[in-house]
């Protein structure tokens, strides 16, 4: 048992030293290391005047909300599928209704442009 | 032998020549400095954009060297002649790092932020100070309704997908352009369309525009067609394998992506390559050098185009942009004589 975690112990000594030496040689040995203009995001030369942590409208967004509710209406289906034997046709008609709500659903969705990029 | 990566930053009057170089095998020409270990300076910079090149001079990472295009003395093929002084370089700068070009600007942030705020970064609450060294951006509104922040930038002159010497003050919000200005006499025409320029220019041409589109092995194609149509003046299979480009090319997806992007007067990006393609092919086949405007699309002046580029996607804009063949020599004139 102790040599099992002495083996431990010295594999992570190992990876700390490594990883130590290669901070230290990047940080300290390296002449090259980066500077203020290579910070700057590239725009062909120019600086950016403000900073690029901007918020802008997400346009994507109602289609995401879409795709949310139809994956949790598919976790309706796996109870259903349990019962479907025993409740037989009733089950069935009552999935169906419940499918093509959720259609029209998708249907006005549509008809709004949710789909639409642009 | 792995190729040299290679930064260009070239002048309006020397970027068509530099884009011979995507077809040379030594050489591999790179989107951002920071990949690049040799920056080939290419025609003239002029002093307005000096200190750009200064930073994309620094932004290349050590050890890197500097080739200048006007400098080297060329026999019977001058990219061959930069393509051997662009390894030269490379090859000694690689081998002793020391020898690599010093910085031209200051190590300096462009605010002192560090230390500064609650976790020191440099500014307190939601647009106070200058959180990492810059300020935020400032709301406006967007085509939506609503407040959103602005994205203000300067792209260019030395930013790979624009041609080169081209300066646009952009106005973003998200990835779309609320306003664009370019830096030049607002009513200049500039695009080659409306004269009749070199089959190896428009070629040329063609190559940066395959490449901006992503397709890059393309491009090298059209660079190497190029290069063969400067070197001879008579190559009977030059045609044969311009149609052959060009029908590899409706294999692409080109025509689906360039369509309906940038209309004006009711032609498309798609219909400005084709006009394009069309004056290479007559060239090609022998008849004279004939304008592109020939269906009318062309010229089109900077104030136009900012118009038509307003409330696109970047994307789209680009695309847009270089659909038309820019002459940015004759633009930067007209500016100055205005």
């Amino acid at each position: 048992m102790m040599s099992a975690l002495a083996a431990v112990l010295a594999v992570t000594a190992v990876a700390l030293t490594v990883q130590a030496a290669a901070l230290v040689r990047s940080e300290w040995a390296d002449p090259f290391v980066s500077t203020a203009p290579q910070r700057v995001p590239f725009l062909g030369g120019n600086e950016p005047a403000t900073h690029a942590w901007s918020r802008f409208h997400v346009r994507y967004y109602p289609m995401t909300l879409v795709f949310v509710a139809f994956e949790m209406e598919m976790m309706f289906m796996y109870p259903w599928a349990v019962v479907f034997i025993e409740e037989g046709a009733t089950a069935l008609v009552e999935m169906g209704m419940f499918l093509t709500i959720l259609g029209v659903g998708v249907v006005y969705a549509y008809k709004e442009r949710v789909f639409s990029w642009q | 032998m792995t190729p040299v990566e290679v930064f260009v930053a070239a002048g309006a009057d020397r970027w068509h020549d530099a884009q011979a170089l995507r077809a040379h095998e030594l050489v591999r020409l790179m989107p951002t400095p920071r990949h690049a270990t040799v920056l080939l300076v290419a025609g003239t910079i002029p002093g307005s954009a000096r200190e750009a090149f200064d930073r994309v001079h620094d932004q290349l990472p050590h050890p890197r060297a500097v080739v200048t295009w006007d400098e080297i003395v060329a026999g019977n093929d001058v990219v061959d002649a930069v393509a051997s002084e662009i390894v030269g370089r490379a090859d000694r700068v690689m081998a002793d790092p020391s020898t690599s070009s010093p910085g031209r600007l200051a190590d300096e942030e462009p605010n002192d932020w560090r230390g500064v705020g609650p976790f020191g970064q440099g500014g307190e609450g939601m647009m106070g100070g200058t959180p990492y060294g810059r300020a935020m951006a400032m709301t406006a509104d967007d085509r939506d309704g609503l407040s959103l922040d602005r994205l203000e930038l300067r792209l260019g002159p030395f930013l790979g997908q624009l041609p080169g010497g081209l300066v646009a003050d952009v106005a973003l919000q998200g990835e779309v352009i609320q306003s664009i200005e370019f830096a030049c006499a607002g009513s200049a025409p500039f695009v080659t369309g409306d004269r009749a320029v070199p089959v190896a220019r428009r070629l040329l041409w063609l190559s940066h525009a395959l490449h901006v589109q992503g397709l890059d092995a393309f491009a090298v194609g059209a660079a190497r067609l190029a290069r063969r149509s400067a070197r001879l003046d008579d190559d009977p299979g030059l045609a044969r394998d311009f149609a052959s480009l060009r029908r590899r090319m409706r294999w692409t997806g080109l025509r689906s992506a360039l369509r309906s992007v940038g209309d004006r007067d009711g032609l498309d990006t798609w219909a400005r390559w084709s006009a394009h393609l069309d004056a290479i092919a007559a060239s090609l086949d022998g008849a004279d050098s004939r304008p592109v405007s020939a269906d009318g699309s062309m010229p089109i002046t900077a104030a136009e185009l900012a118009e038509m580029i307003t409330g696109l996607t970047l994307t789209d804009a680009v695309t847009t942009i270089i659909g038309f063949d820019i002459d940015v020599p004759a633009m930067t004139t007209t500016a100055v004589e205005t």
